[in-house]
């Protein structure tokens, strides 16, 4: 176990050069720059806001299905909610007197690198005498950063210790180990670039818990693409010399209510739509579908391809029966492989 | 402040492992690049969401009212003590065209008192917003002068280990709105319904 360096360090590589031998303290600090990386942490839910208000006369706890993709080296999850109580569903006004609510979560889960729904239930007591709605400000989740990585190959530290001053590099304990774990960026930093989730089944005293093929969920019944979400900027991370753009996977949470088929897919504002996910009767998360997008240019304004934004929006549609789409979330994410 | 050398903006991947190979001067800057561009690259997506039926906020005086709130979230943090750019870019409109506002994005330091609103935490950006009720774009990049303690927090070193306290760089953010002109007509509103909050290096 080595600790993570708190900064990372700023190491300038200009004074290596051709026959010089490179010193075991700047393969350290190359080590350390890695591990470092590797325990800060993700952003596995970007922050977003239901676009709902949640009706406290006909409920009392509202779930949400949350796409998780999660970092191999965590195992320390925290999702947070931020709400207000508000005068009555639809339009909402807050004042400078509103007092917000803050919902946190923390969960310790089996490191893993295969990506899971995660259900979040906020729970809301109410006054059966005076319900009360609420407007969902915020939702947001995070792994929370690891204070120490193992150098062994599953958490992928990095062991600086191997580089010692006047004494022969072993390659298979040094090198070789930093080569490896730099070969793909998969494991350090993946971004996931959007996520959002409205409630797709309620909890309380009259409420049947396992209405999975519930009421919930954003309607789309017409033929034609529809947009259920307008377009919002999104920046991968750039991989290879010369990327200028990634392909991400879309998953998207939605059932048909009645009979019929349909379909929703993403569309990148400068590389076009993604392939199409298809779903069933009950809520369910879709098989991942593949979207090119933008990738970060280092060194540019924002990182921005070309000073512009690569927009990408959610559009759903029926293709065939009368009955209609319940969108209740969806997720972009970068793929692990 | 990128540290990717500026020639090798990208991985590279050598085409087979040197084993029991001396270590040259091309390789270990390759890896070095590699590493410091995995760094550059941690960089995350904070906030990112579009709301049509965004809350509107009514205020009866030029007090700062507050748009959006977050649980806080850690940040990435610089070898120069300051946090990663931050990229904010928002869409606005006000509700009466005869008003002027003006939007605050704030960053603070947690902890806080659960259920209040964050107190004393000095505006971080602020746009000016004209007198129209058509929505448009705004945005900025600000970045923070972290605490150099950091903050605290509970966890393990590792999944079976003994607890221990973590210093990472845990913060919140919101976005207040306060009138700067126009009467205080009723109802005297205005909206955000998109927000994207994303971290980058920067230069």
């Amino acid at each position: 176990m080595i600790p993570a360096d708190r900064y990372r360090s700023d190491i300038a590589w200009r004074n290596i050069s051709a026959g010089d031998p490179v010193s075991a303290r700047d393969w350290a600090a190359a080590a350390r720059t890695l591990t470092w990386a590797a325990s800060r942490g993700r952003v596995a839910i970007p922050a977003f806001s239901p676009d709902v208000v949640l009706d406290g006369s006909t409920a009392w706890g509202w779930v949400f299905s949350l796409w998780w993709e999660p970092a191999y080296q965590a195992f320390d999850r925290v999702i947070s909610a931020r709400t207000v109580t508000v005068a009555g569903a639809g339009g909402v006004t807050m004042d400078r007197l509103a007092i917000t609510r803050g919902h946190v979560v923390r969960s310790r889960v089996t490191r893993s690198t295969t990506g899971g729904a995660v259900d979040f239930a906020l729970l809301l007591p109410q006054d059966p005498q005076d319900p009360h709605n609420t407007k969902v400000l915020s939702i947001l989740g995070y792994e929370v950063p690891r204070a120490r990585i193992d150098t062994t190959t599953d958490e992928g530290g990095v062991d600086a210790s191997a580089f010692v001053s006047g004494q022969p590099l072993f390659h298979d304990r040094s090198v070789d180990d930093l080569e490896a774990r730099t070969r793909t960026d998969w494991r350090i930093g993946r971004r996931t670039l959007l996520s959002y989730a409205v409630p797709y089944r309620t909890l309380g005293p009259d409420v049947n818990p396992a209405t999975a093929g519930g009421a919930g969920g954003i309607t789309v019944a017409s033929g034609s693409w529809t947009e259920v979400m307008p377009g919002l900027p999104v920046l991968a991370r750039k991989r290879r010399l010369f990327d200028t753009t990634r392909t991400v996977k879309l998953r998207v949470f939605a059932r048909i209510a009645g009979s019929g088929t349909g379909q929703v897919r993403a569309v990148s504002s400068k590389h076009g739509a993604s392939s199409e996910a298809t779903f069933a009767s009950n809520f369910e998360w879709s098989s991942a579908q593949d979207l090119v997008v933008d990738c970060e240019a280092p060194g540019t304004a924002a990182g921005l391809q070309g000073g512009t934004p690569d927009l990408v929006s959610v559009e759903g549609r029926m293709t065939s029966g009368g009955g209609s789409l319940r969108i209740a979330g969806w997720v972009l994410y970068e793929d692990a492989a | 402040m990128s540290t990717t050398a500026p020639d090798i903006p990208g991985l590279i991947r050598l085409t087979a492992p040197g084993f029991e190979s001396a270590t040259d001067t091309a390789r270990s800057r390759m890896l070095a690049s590699n590493c410091l561009h995995l760094a550059d690259q941690c960089a995350q997506h904070l906030v990112n969401f579009a709301c049509p039926n965004a809350p509107l906020a009514r205020v009866d005086d030029t007090r700062s009212v507050p748009l959006w709130m977050w649980e806080s979230t850690p940040l990435r943090r610089r070898s120069d003590g300051t946090s990663y750019r931050l990229h904010v870019r928002f869409r606005a409109y006000v509700g009466v065209e005869a008003q002027t506002w003006q939007i605050f994005f704030r960053v603070g330091s947690s902890p806080r008192a659960a259920g209040s609103q964050p107190r004393g935490v000095p505006e971080t950006a602020w746009w000016d917003i004209p007198s129209s009720g058509t929505p448009a774009w705004y945005e900025g990049v600000v970045h923070l002068e972290l605490d150099p303690l950091g903050t605290s927090i509970p966890t393990l070193d590792e999944p079976s280990g003994d607890p221990i306290a973590l210093v990472t760089d845990l913060v919140y953010f919101d976005l207040r709105a306060r009138r700067t002109s126009g009467a205080g007509s009723s109802p005297s509103v205005i909206a955000v319904d998109h927000l994207t909050v994303r971290e980058y290096v920067g230069p």
